[in-house]
């Protein structure tokens, strides 16, 4: 099991810092050891120039850890191998009282997670709007059938869902506006 | 085990000009203000002018009487006009490592320690020599100023970490292991260490001990940070930064307490012979001064406002 706490002190955010934090700190943080802050560059009189690309690189490597994004270096990396989040006892108890999964439901589970749209774009690959209107039941402005299926999946087994379950409660919600469009 | 009756501040940085004795002499009248007793020491090498700040003509004694003429340090306390402020002043040698001896300095801070007061505030002046330094680890509460300007922030830098090896060397030669550090900085080029941070890495791979040494003197050691002389509201992201790179390059733990933004009327009041605080309560430098104050009290941070954050803004402020 790793130890995630290096990964928080190298974004310097306290240990456990909710996904929004981290990707403030991973923004800020990058920025400020790609600029030229005079912060960093009186330091760098005396290193050499590799420690700042080392210390982007650890704080890429920190968000990829802490977000569960693998290396876009590594060509084979299939969305299905990324880990799913775990779900607090909280999370647990708002996820047993839905009977169907829509939109909303979706929605909920995300947000009591800690996540933003961001956040899950980054992971699933999904685009920003598709997940937005996803979660809106914009069925019309959603693309093909075919491909949603699969977003619902992938994005309710990242959130440790019952993602079967899931895809399969809002296809059927799709389709039942699909006929009575 | 003895009570500790007082709180030590110390002000050092670095560089001349950044400002430390106008920060100094307020944050002392400040504390004054809220009902404590102070008693400011002025240590400055280049040239103590604490007495100016405070509209004191130069007193008397000065640190030179304590060392030359051992004069007891509770004697050259003098008080300003501000209630509850006592002043120490210093003197063009007085911590010139020429003239004094290691007895003289143990005496110096026994005395300081023994002052029956609230807080000690320390300003050490701009350099780093040996007698400064040791004077700095004596705080409770070390605290540098400087200012959003490279050369400024550069000799900060060098200056904390001095003081963090003279900290490891004094705390290997307790252990009688006075020579690791020397041996080890001396051979530094076959151990390929270039800099403090390599050096303490090299020192974590050794034996149990050295590694519970170095690891209790790193965590023990936490520098209170002071921005000052903001032209730009901006540059207050600056001490933020200062934080980071001394994490990441020196695996030193900082505190970033405030910042003070500049203001013409600082000049002035010092050529009046004005204290600042006094002459000017509401200004925005008054009020910097007291939040810091107040931060470096309760050990708290200044906040990030996280609407600076967004990705877009900061590519303006960096």
């Amino acid at each position: 099991m790793e130890d995630f706490n290096k990964y928080y002190d190298i974004l310097e955010i306290p240990h456990g810092s909710p996904p929004h934090e981290i990707r403030h700190a991973y923004q800020h943080l990058k920025l400020l050891y790609s600029s030229n802050s005079i912060a960093v560059s009186s330091m760098l009189l005396e290193f050499p120039e590799e420690s700042k690309q080392h210390i982007l690189a650890e704080i890429e490597e920190a968000y990829r850890k802490l977000m569960g994004i693998e290396d876009p270096n590594i060509i084979n990396q299939h969305p299905k191998e990324r880990p799913p989040m775990e779900l607090t006892p909280a999370v647990k108890e708002i996820v047993s009282a839905i009977e169907t999964f829509g939109g909303a439901d979706l929605r909920r589970v995300r947000e009591a997670l800690g996540l933003d749209i961001n956040n899950m774009a980054d992971v699933t690959r999904i685009k920003r709007q598709y997940i937005d209107d996803m979660e809106n039941e914009r069925f019309d402005a959603l693309p093909a059938e075919v491909y949603m299926r699969g977003y619902v999946s992938e994005y309710a087994r990242y959130l440790g869902l019952d993602h079967a379950k899931a895809a399969s409660d809002y296809m059927k919600r799709y389709k039942d506006w699909k006929t009575n469009k | 085990m003895k009570q500790k009756n007082c709180e030590i501040w110390a002000l050092g940085g670095g560089k001349g000009g950044t400002g430390k004795s106008f920060v100094t002499s307020s944050v002392a009248t400040y504390l004054a203000s809220k009902g404590k007793r102070v008693v400011l020491i002025d240590a400055d090498l280049g040239g103590a002018n604490l007495h100016t700040f405070l509209g004191v003509g130069r007193p008397r004694n000065s640190l030179t009487d304590f060392f030359d003429n051992k004069v007891p340090l509770n004697d050259i306390i003098v008080d300003c006009n501000i209630s509850g402020l006592g002043l120490v002043t210093g003197n063009l040698y007085s911590l010139d490592s020429e003239n004094i001896k290691y007895a003289q300095k143990l005496k110096f801070f026994r005395q300081i320690k023994s002052i029956d007061t609230d807080y000690i505030i320390i300003d050490l002046g701009a350099g780093s020599n040996t007698n400064t330094i040791d004077t700095f680890l004596q705080a409770d509460k070390m605290i540098v100023v400087t200012m959003p300007e490279i050369t400024a922030i550069e000799n900060m830098y060098y200056f904390i970490k001095n003081v963090f090896f003279r900290k490891l060397k004094m705390a290997f030669s307790t252990y009688g292991m006075k020579d690791v550090i020397q041996e080890t900085w001396k051979h530094r080029k076959t151990h390929e260490i270039k800099n403090l941070r390599e050096l303490v890495d090299h020192l974590m791979k050794g034996s149990p001990e050295v590694r519970r040494i170095v690891d209790a003197e790193l965590s023990d050691f936490k520098i209170h940070i002071i921005l000052n002389q903001l032209r730009n509201p901006k540059d207050a992201s600056v001490g933020h930064a200062i934080k980071s790179v001394c994490s990441k390059f020196l695996g030193f733990s900082t505190i970033y307490v405030g910042f003070v933004e500049y203001d013409e009327n600082v000049c002035r009041s010092i050529n009046k012979k004005q204290p600042f605080m006094v002459t000017y309560p509401i200004s925005t430098v008054s009020k910097e001064i007291i939040k810091a104050t107040e931060n470096l009290i309760e050990g708290r941070q200044v906040t990030v406002r996280k609407e600076e954050y967004s990705y877009g803004r900061l590519q303006q402020v960096l």
